[in-house]
C-alpha cells in the first residue's frame, strides 16, 4: 500500500479526500448510533430513515421538481407531520411539567394550556411545510425566538459572573430587553434574507426528523421496554419501522434517485493536485462539531450526567429522581437529528433515493462496530475509517466491491474484535 | 289443509300459464320486433394492443415518454376513425427495467388481458426477461427502445425499430478513433443495455488499434461514482466514456468527473445526455459528446411528431425514441389493417417481416430476418452551454452522420 502512494500520490490524496468526505456523513450516523446504543442500549434502526427523511425532508421544501405530475409539496404529508408534532409536544409537555404543575393548577387548566400550546405548535408546524416559498419569513418570528432565549441566557450569565452583587430585578430586566432586541434583529435579518430558505429547510427536516423519532419511542419502544425486555423485539420492530418509512418515502416521492438543490461550495478546489467540493469540507466541519458538541453534552451538562446515569442503570437513574422517559426522549431526538444531518448533507453531496436510509444505517452501524460500540470517540475514528478503507480497499479492485470490503470488515471485526478499536470504558 | 292445497296447486298452475303462453310465443317466427336493433350496426370491439414500459424507477424518464407517444398515435388513429372503423385500445402495463417486472408486466398482458400483440418493452434488460417467453407463446413483441445486441437473437416473435448497439457500437468506435482518441477508460452502469454499448465500442475501438486503459462498473443505486473516477483518471486516458441505464447517474457522472478535475473530452450513448441528465450535470455536460440516434431535421414527419407532442405534453425529450414509439404504433395499425384480427399473432409478424415503412424516425426502413431494423443510422451530438440549451434543441446540436471507418 505505501509503495502505491508513493507511486501515484495525487490518486491517493484524492482517495483520501474522498474518504474523509463519505466518512464524516458516516461518523456523524455512527455518533447518533452510538449515543442511543449507549443509553438504552439496542440498535434503534429508525436512523436510516431518519437519515432519509433528513434528505427527502429538504426535497419536499425545496425542490421545484414535480413527481408523478403533481407538486412534491402536498397537504396531506404535512398534515401527518404537523400532527406528529403536535403529539410529541403535547406529550413532552405532559411528561415534563404537569406533575411539578399538577399542586398549584387545576388538572383541567393544565390539560387545556398543553393541548392549546402543543394545537398551536403544530398548526404553526404544517403552515410552514406547506409554505415552502415563505419559508424565510414564516420562521423569522420562531428563529428570533429561540436567538431571543439564547441571548438572554448569555446576558444573564455574563451579567451574574462579572458584577456578582446585581440585583434580581436589574438582571432580568438587562437580560430580557438585550433578548427580545437581539431576537427581533435576527428575526428581521433572517426575514429579508430569502437565500436562507434553502439551510432553513435543514432545520426544519432534522427537527421534523428528530419529532418522528420522539413519536416513535413514544409510540411503540415505550411499551415494548415495559413488556418485553428483550432488545432482539426492539430491533426487529425498529426494522419494521425503517422499511416501511422507506416504502412510503417511495412512494410518495418515487424510486428514482434525485437532487437536492445546489448548496454552497459545490465548486471544487484543487489541493495538492486533487480536487475537493468546499461543501465536502463543510460536511467534514460539521461531523467534527457534532462530536465535540456531543462531547461537551455529555461530560459538561448535568443532562448529560442524567444520560449517562441512565446508560450505566436506568432503574437507579429513575431511583434517584431521574425522569428516565424525558431524558430518554430528548436522547432519540438528538439521535435522529444527527441521523438527519448525515442524510441531507450526503443528499446535497450526491443524490436522494429512498433506499438511501437503508445503505447510510448500514454504514453507520459498520462504523460504530468497528469504532466500539457505545464510544463517541469510537464512532468519529470509526466513520472515518470505514470511509478511508472503502475508498483505498478499491485501489486493485473494481469499484463495486467497496460494498463487500465495507461488510467483509464488519464480520471480521464482529468475529475477532468485537469491542472495536477504541473499546468503552 | 286440503283447501290450502288446492290454493297452492292453482297459484302454481296460474303462474305456469304465462310462461307457457311466453314460450309458445317466442317459438313462433315474429321477426318484426328484434328488427329495430340490426338496423344500427353495433360497433367492433377495438383492437386491444399490450404496452410495457418502464413508467416507474430508473428507467422511468423514457418509458413515460414513449408511452406517451403511444398514447398519442392510438389518439391520432382513432380520431381519425380508426383502422376500418375499428378503435385501438393500449393496455399499459409497468414493467419498470426489470426482467422479473417485465415477466410479471407479460403474464399479466397475455393471462388476463389476452393480448397477442405487446409494444414494449423500453428497457433490454426487461425485454430479454419477457422475449423467451414471448417466443414460446407465440406472442409478439415489437420494441422502440431496447437497443441490446442480443436480442437479434431472441426469436421470430421478436422485432424492434430501435437500433442494435452493435451498430451504435461500432459507430462510436469509429467516432472515437476518427476524433484521435487513443486511450480510453469506461464507466459503465451494470445493466444489459450499458454493458451492450461498452462491449461494442470497446470491440470497434480495439480493432482500429485503440487501447482501454480503464473499466469501471457501478451498479444501479449507487450515487457516488468519485472513487471510481479517480481511479479511472489516475490511467490518464485521452477520454472517458460513459454508459449508463439511468439518466440521473449518467448525469451524475458527468458533474463528478468534472469536478474531480477531468478535463478531456467525455462521450457517451443516448442516455447521459438526456433532460434529466443535463440538468443534474449542468454546465458540467458543455461539449460532451454523444453517439446516438436522433430525429432527422429536414424530415417532416418527425418535426410534425415533435410539434404535436410538445402541444399535447407540454415537453420534449429523447425524440428519436418519442418517434420511434410513435411508428411502432402506426406500423402496428398497418398491419392490423391487413390482418384485421388482433388475435392473429402469426399474421401480424408476417406483415411485419413483409412491410417497409417512412415515418419519424427515417425512410424506407424495413426489418431484416432476426427482426432488426434496417435502414436507419446514428449521429454525433454535442452538448451545448447551458445558455444555449433550449427545450427545441434539447440541449445539444447533431454534429452530423456517425464516420464509417
Amino acid at each position: 500500500m505505501v509503495w502505491k502512494i508513493t507511486e501515484s500520490p495525487d490518486q491517493a490524496v484524492q482517495f483520501a479526500f474522498n474518504g474523509l468526505s463519505v466518512g464524516a456523513v458516516y461518523a456523524l450516523l455512527a455518533l447518533g448510533f452510538t449515543l442511543v446504543y449507549s443509553t438504552v442500549w439496542f440498535f434503534d434502526l429508525y436512523y436510516g430513515a431518519a437519515a432519509a427523511m433528513g434528505a427527502y425532508g429538504v426535497f419536499y421544501l425545496r425542490t421545484s421538481e414535480t413527481v408523478g405530475g403533481s407538486h412534491v409539496n402536498n397537504p396531506y404529508v404535512s398534515a401527518i407531520f404537523a400532527l406528529v408534532v403536535a403529539g410529541v409536544i403535547a406529550w413532552v409537555l405532559y411528561e415534563a411539567f404537569f406533575i411539578r404543575l399538577q399542586s398549584r393548577f387545576t388538572h383541567k387548566s393544565l390539560y387545556i394550556a398543553g393541548g392549546m400550546l402543543a394545537g398551536a405548535t403544530g398548526i404553526y408546524t404544517g403552515f410552514v411545510l406547506t409554505n415552502p416559498d415563505h419559508l424565510h419569513l414564516l420562521l423569522s418570528p420562531a428563529v428570533g425566538a429561540v436567538a431571543a432565549v439564547v441571548a438572554g441566557w448569555v446576558v444573564n450569565r455574563v451579567i451574574r459572573r462579572l458584577f456578582s452583587n446585581t440585583g434580581r430585578t436589574t438582571l432580568l430586566t438587562t437580560s430580557v430587553i438585550v433578548g427580545s432586541l437581539f431576537g427581533a434583529c435576527c428575526g428581521l435579518l433572517l426575514a429579508g434574507a430569502p437565500e436562507s430558505r434553502l439551510y432553513l429547510s435543514w432545520a426544519m427536516s432534522c427537527l421534523v426528523a428528530g419529532a418522528v423519532g420522539v413519536a416513535l419511542y413514544r409510540s411503540l419502544y415505550v411499551y415494548m421496554r415495559k413488556r418485553a425486555r428483550s432488545p432482539l423485539i426492539m430491533l426487529v420492530a425498529s426494522l419494521g419501522v425503517l422499511l416501511a418509512i422507506t416504502a412510503a418515502t417511495a412512494i410518495v416521492f418515487e424510486s428514482a434517485p434525485r437532487p437536492l438543490p445546489r448548496a454552497f461550495g459545490s465548486e471544487p478546489w484543487t489541493i495538492w493536485g486533487s480536487n475537493i467540493k468546499g461543501f465536502n469540507i463543510f460536511t467534514i466541519g460539521v461531523a467534527i462539531a457534532g462530536f465535540l458538541g456531543l462531547l461537551f453534552l455529555l461530560k459538561r451538562t448535568s443532562l448529560g450526567r442524567t444520560i449517562r446515569a441512565i446508560g450505566d442503570d436506568e432503574e437507579v437513574a429513575k431511583v434517584v429522581g431521574i425522569n428516565t422517559t424525558v431524558v430518554i426522549a430528548i436522547v432519540f431526538f438528538i439521535g435522529a437529528v444527527f441521523a438527519a444531518a448525515a442524510g441531507l448533507l450526503s443528499g446535497h453531496d450526491t443524490a436522494i433515493q429512498p433506499r438511501m436510509g437503508l445503505l447510510l444505517m448500514l454504514k453507520g452501524w459498520i462504523a460504530s462496530v468497528v469504532g466500539g460500540m457505545g464510544n463517541l470517540y469510537g464512532a468519529v475514528v470509526g466513520g472515518f475509517a470505514l470511509g478511508m478503507v472503502e475508498q483505498f480497499g478499491i485501489w486493485d479492485l473494481a469499484g463495486e466491491w467497496k460494498d463487500v470490503i465495507s461488510f467483509v470488515i464488519l464480520i471480521l471485526f464482529l468475529s475477532f474484535w468485537p469491542r472495536g478499536l477504541l473499546p468503552r470504558g | 289443509m286440503t283447501v290450502r292445497y288446492i290454493q297452492r296447486v292453482a297459484l302454481v298452475c296460474l303462474l305456469l300459464i304465462p310462461a307457457l303462453v311466453v314460450a309458445a310465443c317466442a317459438d313462433e317466427p315474429t321477426p318484426t320486433p328484434t328488427a329495430a336493433p340490426t338496423a344500427t350496426p353495433t360497433p367492433l370491439p377495438p383492437f386491444k394492443i399490450g404496452v410495457m414500459e418502464s413508467l416507474t424507477g430508473p428507467g422511468e424518464t423514457y418509458g413515460t415518454v414513449s408511452n406517451q407517444a403511444k398514447q398519442m398515435a392510438v389518439d391520432e388513429i382513432n380520431a381519425a376513425g380508426g383502422i376500418n372503423g375499428r378503435m385501438i385500445e393500449l393496455i399499459v402495463e409497468d414493467s419498470k427495467c426489470s426482467a422479473q417486472d417485465a415477466i410479471t408486466a407479460y403474464r399479466k398482458l397475455t393471462d388476463v388481458d389476452g393480448v397477442k400483440i405487446i409494444l414494449g418493452t423500453s428497457c433490454s434488460g426487461a425485454m430479454l426477461g419477457a422475449a423467451p417467453l414471448a417466443e414460446d407463446d407465440g406472442i409478439v413483441l415489437f420494441s422502440g427502445l431496447a437497443t441490446n445486441p442480443d436480442i437479434a437473437e431472441a426469436g421470430d416473435y421478436i422485432f424492434r425499430t430501435a437500433m442494435s448497439d452493435a451498430q451504435l457500437g461500432i459507430d462510436t468506435g469509429n467516432v472515437l478513433w476518427a476524433d484521435g482518441i487513443r486511450t480510453l477508460a469506461t464507466i459503465t452502469e451494470a445493466t444489459d443495455y450499458a454493458e451492450g454499448v461498452r462491449r461494442s465500442s470497446v470491440a470497434q475501438f480495439e480493432k482500429l488499434g485503440g487501447e482501454v486503459v480503464g473499466a469501471e462498473r457501478y451498479p444501479s443505486d449507487i450515487v457516488d461514482f468519485r472513487s471510481q473516477l479517480t481511479k479511472l483518471f489516475n490511467a490518464n486516458p485521452d477520454a472517458l466514456h460513459i454508459a449508463a441505464q439511468a439518466e440521473f447517474s449518467g448525469g451524475t457522472i458527468i458533474k463528478q468527473a468534472r469536478e474531480l478535475g477531468f478535463d478531456g473530452p467525455i462521450y457517451s450513448e443516448v442516455v447521459p445526455i438526456g433532460a434529466t441528465a443535463l440538468e443534474v450535470a449542468g454546465e458540467a455536460a458543455t461539449g460532451v459528446k454523444a453517439i446516438t440516434a436522433d430525429l432527422d431535421p429536414a424530415n417532416q414527419k418527425a418535426q410534425e411528431v415533435l410539434r404535436n407532442f410538445r402541444e399535447t405534453y407540454d415537453y420534449v425529450t429523447l425524440p428519436w425514441y418519442l418517434g420511434s414509439a410513435y411508428d411502432d404504433v402506426y406500423i402496428t395499425a398497418e398491419c392490423l389493417k391487413q390482418t384485421g384480427d388482433d388475435q392473429d399473432a402469426d399474421g401480424f409478424r408476417d406483415c411485419l417481416y413483409e412491410i417497409t415503412w417512412s415515418g419519424a424516425i427515417g425512410n424506407n426502413f424495413s426489418f431484416d430476418d432476426k427482426g432488426e431494423v434496417v435502414g436507419l443510422s446514428n449521429v454525433v451530438v454535442e452538448v451545448l452551454p447551458v445558455a444555449e440549451r433550449t427545450e427545441d434543441n434539447q440541449g445539444y446540436k447533431v454534429l452530423g452522420g456517425a464516420p464509417t471507418q
